[in-house]
């Protein structure tokens, strides 16, 4: 599911920037500057490739959410979305349409920060009493 | 915080400056310039990050001549305004402006929204300052991470509050 979140946040970016360059007062900054942009043509096909790569009924739920959300995938910590920004994270129960795990209240799609902030989680300890087992004698022939 | 403060406010730390950086296509620049972003925590996906900066490279060259580019990009994954400074250890064709190939790289990256807010005036200050015959000449000057301290505080953010009075 990594990897499809990874993929969502390359998509997203290719979409923002595509956004961008449909508004004049974007390309007007830019012209300003003395940065001359050309047509998106290979900027559209790059999104056709990233979309690709997604499994259609994520592409789906983040196609959907997007028309609300321009930023349709958020970070969140400790269960709390960053794209609401809500301060109660227990009204935050995660749902996961297609594998992912989602906002309640505004319905984007996250990918949880902590888990590339901390260390991975330590193995479990050893059980306190070990059964004391001699290894099973290997069957010949 | 004030607004001149929010737009004179972004982000420099010594990662954020390379120097003698050994790359061989753009690519690999903006690798390395994300690779030191991400590391300064300043952004939050690497793969997402250079995709976008690929990809708005191939719209238009950031390189504005002297030698210099200035990439940018607002960024979903950006959390903040930050500026990354690189000095090429070879020159890199960048089909600048004036065909001169790049040396020196000031990449902006900055949020949408909150955060972001220093992206624009951060970018007009670069700009303005390589046209500017004696600020280019600071521009160019730079060679590590104090340099590169000294610019920020003696033109570039004195610069951002200059424009934000008029
Ligand atoms: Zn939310």
């Amino acid at each position: 599911m990594k990897r499809q979140i990874q993929e969502l946040l390359v998509l997203q970016e290719l979409d923002a920037l595509l956004a961008d360059l449909g508004e004049a007062a974007m390309r007007e900054h830019e012209a300003a500057l003395g940065f001359t942009l050309g047509e998106p043509t290979r900027l559209a096909v790059a999104r056709a490739e990233a979309a690709a790569r997604i499994e259609p009924e994520i592409l789906g739920r983040y196609e959907t959410v997007r028309r609300r959300h321009p930023r349709a995938v958020v970070p969140s910590i400790d269960g709390t979305c960053l794209g609401c920004f809500t301060m109660r994270p227990t009204a935050m129960s995660s749902s996961r349409p297609g594998g992912l795990e989602s906002c309640e209240r505004c319905g984007r799609i996250l990918y949880r920060l902590e888990e590339e902030r901390r260390e991975p989680p330590a193995p479990p300890p050893p059980p306190v009493v070990a059964p004391r087992k001699k290894a099973a004698p290997k069957k010949r022939g | 915080m004030k607004p001149s403060e929010i737009a004179t406010s972004f982000r420099l730390e010594p990662g954020l400056f390379l120097s003698d950086l050994e790359v061989a296509t753009q690519e690999e620049l903006f690798a390395a310039l994300v690779d030191a972003l991400v590391a300064a925590g300043a952004v939050l996906d690497r793969q997402a990050l250079l995709r976008l900066l690929v990809e708005r490279e191939a719209l238009g060259t950031t390189g504005l001549g002297h030698g210099v580019a200035i990439p940018h990009a607002r960024s979903m994954v950006a959390r903040r305004t930050t500026l990354v400074c690189a000095r090429l250890a070879r020159e890199l064709e960048f089909g600048a402006v004036d065909g001169r190939p790049v040396r020196l790289v000031y990449l902006v990256v900055a949020p949408y929204g909150a955060g972001g807010e220093g992206y624009l005036p951060l970018l007009g200050v670069l700009v303005a300052a390589l046209h500017h015959d004696g600020d280019r000449e600071r521009l160019l000057a730079v060679e590590s991470f104090a340099d590169l301290e000294k610019l920020a505080r003696q033109l570039i953010r004195p610069r951002i509050q200059e424009a934000l009075a008029r």
